[in-house]
């Protein structure tokens, strides 16, 4: 599964999260290394010391069904382009059918 | 469907003025002559292949793609005859000297790339569906591969004029043959058998080149509807990518005289996108 940042609110961030990038002080200095999984614990120290934002890596929502969705769509409407003086002649319709099946199940 | 005589003759005048049309390999154009011949003579076609150094190179090529699915890989023209047949091979050097003949000039604004996705795949289409209409699947390859072949014509040696022709399309939005109709007083159809002729492809070829569109005439399963048929399949799966594309009308009676179950329709899209990338690579490059 691919992993992408995201960048999250201390207020959001909840247990089980994965830093993306080490966390630093404003000194410089490593508070939890890239890769740590949050956990209550370090979260109150997080707040403590005034973080407001985490960097987590974000599972790219295995693929994702409204990326799908718009990827289908954006084919469909191609084919419609394509398709746009033919659609009502002979056969046409049924080959944008298979055509449609075809590029739906990609 | 019978060539306009009109256009013919306009199509046949655009091809006596080009004096400068690309012309084949000798190999070539002894290869097409013997077309239509079932007794070739496969050492002899090997000797002859071999003395054409880069066709030899990209013929090889070609067999070891995977379109031809093949265990090993053979590296003489001669191995390359004995493992896919002569009629193979002669298909291949075809390919490979017909579209060497119009090598892309970056001056011009034609899409050559797009034009030859669209060529290869309308002639791996066309391969794959032949044993449907029981025709020659090589027979079906060239003709496919040519199918547009008067498009090269038109955009190389009339660059400008193709140009105007281009903007009328996109005024009108409408088929690249009404445009080039309006504007050449001729079509890609009408040009490309032309160039056949001049190239002396057999008959069928050019038949099959110049009968390419607006197909409604009876149904004889020959190869012009067989072109006409990939050619629209070549269209729907858009291998062009170009944005004005529109795919040409499927007849009802094409539809029932191929009779594709789903999972036939299925098959070939994925064949051909899967043989056409392959080739595409070696012939266009």
């Amino acid at each position: 599964m691919a992993l992408t940042q995201q960048l999250t609110g201390i207020d959001d961030a909840v247990e089980g999260m994965v830093l993306a990038h080490d966390l630093l002080d404003p000194g410089g200095s490593v508070l939890l290394p890239a890769g740590a999984t949050l956990s209550a614990v370090s979260l109150r120290s997080l707040r403590r010391r005034g973080i407001e934002w985490l960097q987590v890596a974000a599972a790219e929502a295995a693929p994702d069904a409204a990326a799908l969705a718009a990827e289908r769509e954006r084919r469909a409407l191609r084919l419609a382009q394509l398709f746009r003086r033919s659609a009502g002649v002979g056969a046409s319709s049924r080959l944008l059918e298979q055509l449609l099946a075809y590029r739906g199940g990609a | 469907m019978p060539v306009n005589t009109a256009t013919s003759a306009a199509s046949t005048d655009i091809v006596r003025q080009l004096r400068d049309l690309p012309s084949l390999p000798a190999v070539v154009v002894e290869l097409l002559a013997s077309m239509e011949a079932d007794e070739v003579d496969a050492h002899l076609l090997g000797a002859k292949i071999a003395t054409d150094q880069s066709l030899t190179a990209k013929t090889l090529r070609l067999a070891n793609s995977s379109f031809y699915g093949m265990a090993s890989k053979v590296t003489s023209i001669h191995q390359a005859i004995a493992v896919l047949g002569v009629h193979s091979i002669r298909t291949l050097v075809t390919a490979c000297a017909v579209t060497g003949s119009f090598p892309a000039d970056a001056n011009l604004r034609f899409n050559f790339k797009g034009f030859w996705r669209h060529s290869v795949g309308t002639a791996v289409c066309a391969r794959l569906l032949a044993p449907h209409l029981k025709l020659n699947p090589e027979a079906a390859f060239t003709a496919g591969l040519l199918h547009d072949i008067g498009t090269l014509v038109l955009a190389t040696r009339l660059p400008q004029k193709y140009e105007l022709m281009l903007a009328y399309r996109r005024e009108h939005d409408c088929y690249l043959a009404e445009a080039e109709r309006a504007v050449f007083g001729t079509d890609h159809a009408a040009v490309g058998s032309a160039l056949a002729a001049h190239w002396r492809f057999p008959a069928s070829m050019q038949n099959a080149v110049a009968a390419d569109h607006d197909w409604e005439g009876a149904l004889p399963p020959a190869l012009p509807l067989l072109v006409h048929t990939a050619n629209i399949v070549a269209h729907g799966l858009d291998l062009a990518e170009d944005p004005e594309a529109l795919v040409p009308p499927l007849s009802q009676a094409v539809w029932n005289a191929l009779d594709l179950a789903d999972a036939e329709w299925q098959r070939l899209f994925r064949a051909t996108e899967a043989g056409y990338a392959d080739m595409c690579q070696i012939l266009v490059n």
